[in-house]
């Protein structure tokens, strides 16, 4: 018994493992015989290379070949080449990656009083460049009171120096530091404007942003209009690594006469606004990362014409190293923070801590989280969280969760479940239970994903509730599916469906469907289409006189909605990486002209023929031949010192090259250098 | 040979591997292929035709001719997949159709290449196991005597197919302490006493000599029908965690699995 493949294995994690065997797949073997190779097995797929190369110029079976076996042919053969998942025969890999998607789209939602309706088309196209970075271009037009937009992006162009930069116009997200965007705890948000972005990058030590433009706002369902709000905004700011393990950023967001939101209401919400707004918001932070652990403290100041000025600090630490991740903070956020015109988290302080652990068997968490209103004005408690998950074998895991929130009145959940592989698919069995200033609810779920021929799926669901609201019992059943699967190769399907209903004094029943169907046309072409509805029936309690019993009309809502997307896809290319560098990582070119140089000055002049078909060296490695006119060319190779050497053995006699025609010069990207080479002669 | 010279010589012949993969193979020039899935695991009914589709991608820029045919395999004791083209006493192959015997994938395409399985009605319940082979145009490569040799590029698609319920019954005969890459491990050694192949599975744990608490897995290794193998049980750790050494003695206790089966495991491994 031999432990040669065990012995590879056993070191390597799984994830690892399952990589390597795909990359294994390829191995040399001899045309003919038995041989011993890879597989796309995954343990077999590490073999070892010594009987590959023993079998080299061999039948790998010491003996005779054996009689070739033929296989049989379904349908004799001629069964027409499957299309790929997109429709296509095949990728268009010449030219540049590129991407384009053209899509016209219409939605109509009907729910009574609520209507909405959206008609439109919208296109993304997407091109890698060889040396200005990725272009894109984003657009919508579309009927309505909002607006279509329309943004035009360059990505990563790179610089000397190792400058990245990012830059946009139109309808953009103002542009942040990193710094800002990466939070844990508080989101702080990019603002739409119609304008102008930029954001320069340093090897990540130095990031630089601005923006200026007109605020508004993105709405829509299928497709994103943007809106002005009026006035104008500037944002620009900084991130510096100031030490190995730190980083300091600051940014500021400036507006003035920014007007009210087209989509209702002033741009704070905290009630009537005075006019238009003016704003100042300026943030701050200090960042350090180790290799576990993390830290940052941030600072934000927002001052506007609508009411007083406001701070905010918070704080958020992270220590993650083996199984172990753990997170920290704490918090003091003033009334009416915001950023630019965007209200963000205010009016509270607190901190909280959250733990998890994650093994074969076992995923705990749990978290602790307190917060205060500072004026008063607001909520305030604490929360309290747990998660237990224990896999009992591969087939089995149980778990429980619970919330208890310590606020006034407090509020308990809970919940217990197993889950469990079974002969039709996974099940999962739920027990519910929530207290809230003594009203009780009880909830027993059973789910399954049930276990069918690749490419269908089926999931259901049905439970029980049992509620217990200050004396009033209420019981319901839910029951609900979804599913979907290919109808044929082309078409396929998306579903679900749900019923629920209640009894006793709070007596409920709603239905609930949405059907997808999505045909791949061809060529790119896709056509999908959802329709959704909803109806429910909801009854209050009735005041209950033993003489006037008082019925209470039922309430009544139905809404209905339909989505449709006829939608053009197409993408192609290849990135290409420059000689000695990366994609997209920039390049310059050099070339020149290899010349018999019959005067002797070094110059090529007019009537001075080409060396033609003599091989040129980029660093010694990278070979071309001259064309009939002594001619040569690197087109793409990393920014940085190159040599160009030639190899002089298809000179035509006598004509010779100096120390092999070598010159060292530095090129920058997107700069072309000239070398023209003189070939002298022989005396 | 011992286990452990085995694993010591595995150490040696596995960086062979992994260099060979990882230097341009110039022999192989133009042999860039992958296949999705890398293995098929399907059951039928006796009668009943299995009708599945493998992709093939090629990965390089220019159009790639393939020839793509069956093979019987078997597994040598480094798991490793032995082809043969000749068809082997008892080979499932003749029930097997393949959609063409060559195919041309445009560069950075994909082919959706079909193979269907028809078992006979009277077909007695077991298991089928053939290879797909997906083969390069054949190159000539120069050999340290200065011969040329035909060498092509080529993959393998491992299929099992179980007929009638066949199903594997793995039963633990022995236990050992062996090196795997230089590091003493607990391997058991499993019989199949099945009539399709096993996989081992399950969580594993056990307290070695200086009271590390730790967790294992066995290696998923095929066990085929009527083999005895040895696996490892390898230490369940965090990503970029130091090797574990462990103490021996040490009792792993906990449960394995495979498909259709599970026993109890309590073993005492080391002095």
């Amino acid at each position: 018994m031999g432990w040669r493949g065990d012995a590879v294995l056993a070191t390597l994690r799984p994830v690892r493992r399952a990589c390597i065997a795909a990359v294994a797949a390829l191995l040399l073997t001899t045309t003919a015989g038995q041989t011993a190779a890879a597989t796309g097995d995954p343990d077999p797929s590490i073999t070892p290379a010594a009987d590959t190369d023993t079998d080299f110029g061999g039948d790998g079976a010491g003996g005779a070949p054996a009689p070739q076996y033929v296989d049989h042919l379904i349908n004799g053969g001629k069964l027409a080449p499957l299309k790929n998942d997109d429709g296509s025969g095949g990728g268009v890999t010449s030219g540049l990656p590129r991407y384009l998607r053209l899509e016209a789209v219409g939605d109509r939602t009907d729910g009574g009083s609520l209507y909405h309706q959206e008609e439109g088309v919208g296109v993304q196209a997407r091109l890698e460049t060889e040396n200005f970075g990725a272009l894109s271009l984003d657009g919508v037009v579309r009927g309505g009171p909002i607006g279509g937009s329309l943004s035009l992006q360059q990505r990563k162009m790179p610089f000397d120096g190792g400058w990245l930069v990012n830059n946009g116009v139109g309808t953009v997200y103002t542009p942040a530091p990193s710094a800002m965007r990466n939070q844990y705890r508080f989101y702080l948000p990019n603002v739409p404007v119609a304008g102008l972005s930029t954001e320069w990058l340093h090897d990540g030590d130095l990031q630089l942003t601005a923006g200026v433009g007109a605020p508004g706002v993105f709405d829509g369902v299928l497709l994103s209009g943007f809106h002005p709000l009026g006035g104008v905004l500037a944002t620009a700011g900084a991130q510096t690594a100031i030490g190995p393990h730190w980083q300091a950023a600051l940014q500021v967001i400036g507006e003035r006469g920014v007007g009210q939101s087209a989509l209702g209401g002033d741009v704070f919400n905290t009630g009537p606004a005075f006019g238009q707004v003016n704003d100042v918001s300026l943030f701050g932070s200090l960042a350090w990362r180790g290799t576990y652990g993390k830290a940052q403290l941030n600072g934000l100041h927002s001052a506007n014409n609508q009411g007083p000025a406001a701070t905010g600090l918070w704080f958020d630490g992270a220590w993650n190293h083996g199984r172990i991740n753990q997170n920290w903070g704490a918090f003091w956020l003033q009334r009416n923070l915001s950023w630019g015109y965007v209200p963000v988290s205010s009016d509270s302080e607190g901190l909280y801590y959250r733990a998890s652990y994650q093994s074969q068997r076992w995923v705990l968490d749990g978290g602790f989280d307190a917060a205060r209103s500072i004026s008063g004005a607001g909520l305030s408690g604490a929360l309290v969280t747990a998660n237990v998950r224990y896999r009992l074998d591969l087939d089995t895991a149980v778990g429980a969760y619970g919330t208890y929130r310590l606020t006034s009145p407090g509020a308990l959940d809970a919940s217990l479940f197993v889950e469990r592989q079974n002969r039709f698919g996974s099940g999962r069995l739920q027990l519910d239970a929530s207290n809230q200033n003594g009203d009780t609810l009880g909830r027993v779920n059973l789910d399954e994903t049930w276990g069918l021929q690749v490419g269908m799926r089926l999931m259901t669901s049905v439970s029980a509730v049992f509620e217990d609201n200050a004396g009033v019992r209420t019981t319901g059943f839910a029951g609900a599916l979804s599913g979907g699967g290919e109808i044929t190769h082309s078409l396929s399907w998306d579903g679900s469906a749900g019923y629920q209903s209640t009894r006793g004094a709070w007596a409920a029943s709603g239905f609930t469907a949405d059907i997808g169907l999505t045909q791949r046309l061809g060529h790119g072409l896709t056509l999908s289409a959802t329709w959704f509805d909803n109806r429910s029936k909801t009854s209050t309690p009735s005041p209950i006189t033993p003489l006037i019993p008082i019925p209470a009309p039922p309430s009544v809502s139905h809404s209905s909605a339909v989505f449709v997307t006829l939608r053009y896809e197409f993408s192609a290319g290849t990135s290409i990486a420059p000689i000695g560098g990366r994609p997209g990582a920039g390049a310059g070119s050099i070339h020149g002209r290899l010349f018999l140089d019959a005067d002797g000055d070094g110059l090529p002049d007019a009537g001075e023929a080409g060396a033609a078909g003599v091989t040129i060296l980029l660093d010694g490695r990278y070979p071309v031949r001259t064309d009939e006119a002594g001619r040569y060319e690197f087109p793409l190779i990393a920014p940085g010192p190159h040599t160009i050497s030639v190899v002089p053995d298809n000179l035509p006699l006598p004509w010779t090259v100096a120390n092999d025609g070598r010159r060292t010069v530095t090129v920058y990207t997107r700069q072309t250098v000239t070398i023209d080479i003189a070939a002298t002669r022989l005396r | 040979m011992s286990p452990s010279n085995g694993i010591a010589r595995a150490a040696a012949i596995g960086m062979t591997v992994l260099s060979v993969l990882a230097a341009p193979p110039a022999s192989a020039d133009g042999f860039a292929a992958a296949a999705s899935p890398p293995r098929f695991e399907l059951s039928t009914k006796p009668g009943a035709a299995v009708r599945e589709v493998v992709e093939i991608d090629n990965a390089t820029l220019t159009p790639a001719a393939y020839a793509i045919k069956t093979a019987d395999w078997t597994l040598d004791a480094n798991f490793g997949a032995i082809f043969s083209d000749a068809l082997a006493p008892g080979s499932c192959r003749p029930w097997v159709a393949v959609e063409r015997h060559e195919i041309t994938v445009q560069g950075k395409g994909a082919y959706r290449f079909r193979f269907e399985v028809s078992p006979p009605a009277d077909t007695p319940r077991g298991e089928c196991r053939f290879a797909i082979l997906v083969e390069g145009a054949p190159l000539t490569v120069k050999t340290k005597s200065g011969l040329g040799v035909p060498v092509s590029g080529r993959l393998g698609v491992i299929v099992y197919l179980e007929i009638g319920g066949a199903q594997a019954n793995l039963k633990m005969i022995g236990t050992a302490v062996a090196k795997v890459n230089g590091e003493p491990t607990p391997v058991i050694q499993v019989k199949n006493d099945g009539d399709a192949h096993g996989r081992l599975a399950g969580f594993l744990g056990g307290t070695d000599a200086h009271g590390a608490r730790l967790s294992f897995a066995p290696a998923t290794f095929p066990i085929l029908p009527g083999e005895t193998r040895y696996i490892p049980l390898v230490v369940d750790q965090p990503e970029n965690s130091p090797p574990v050494h462990i103490a021996f003695p040490i009792t792993i206790h906990g449960k394995l699995q495979w498909a259709g089966g599970a026993t109890p495991f309590l073993q005492r491994f080391g002095p």
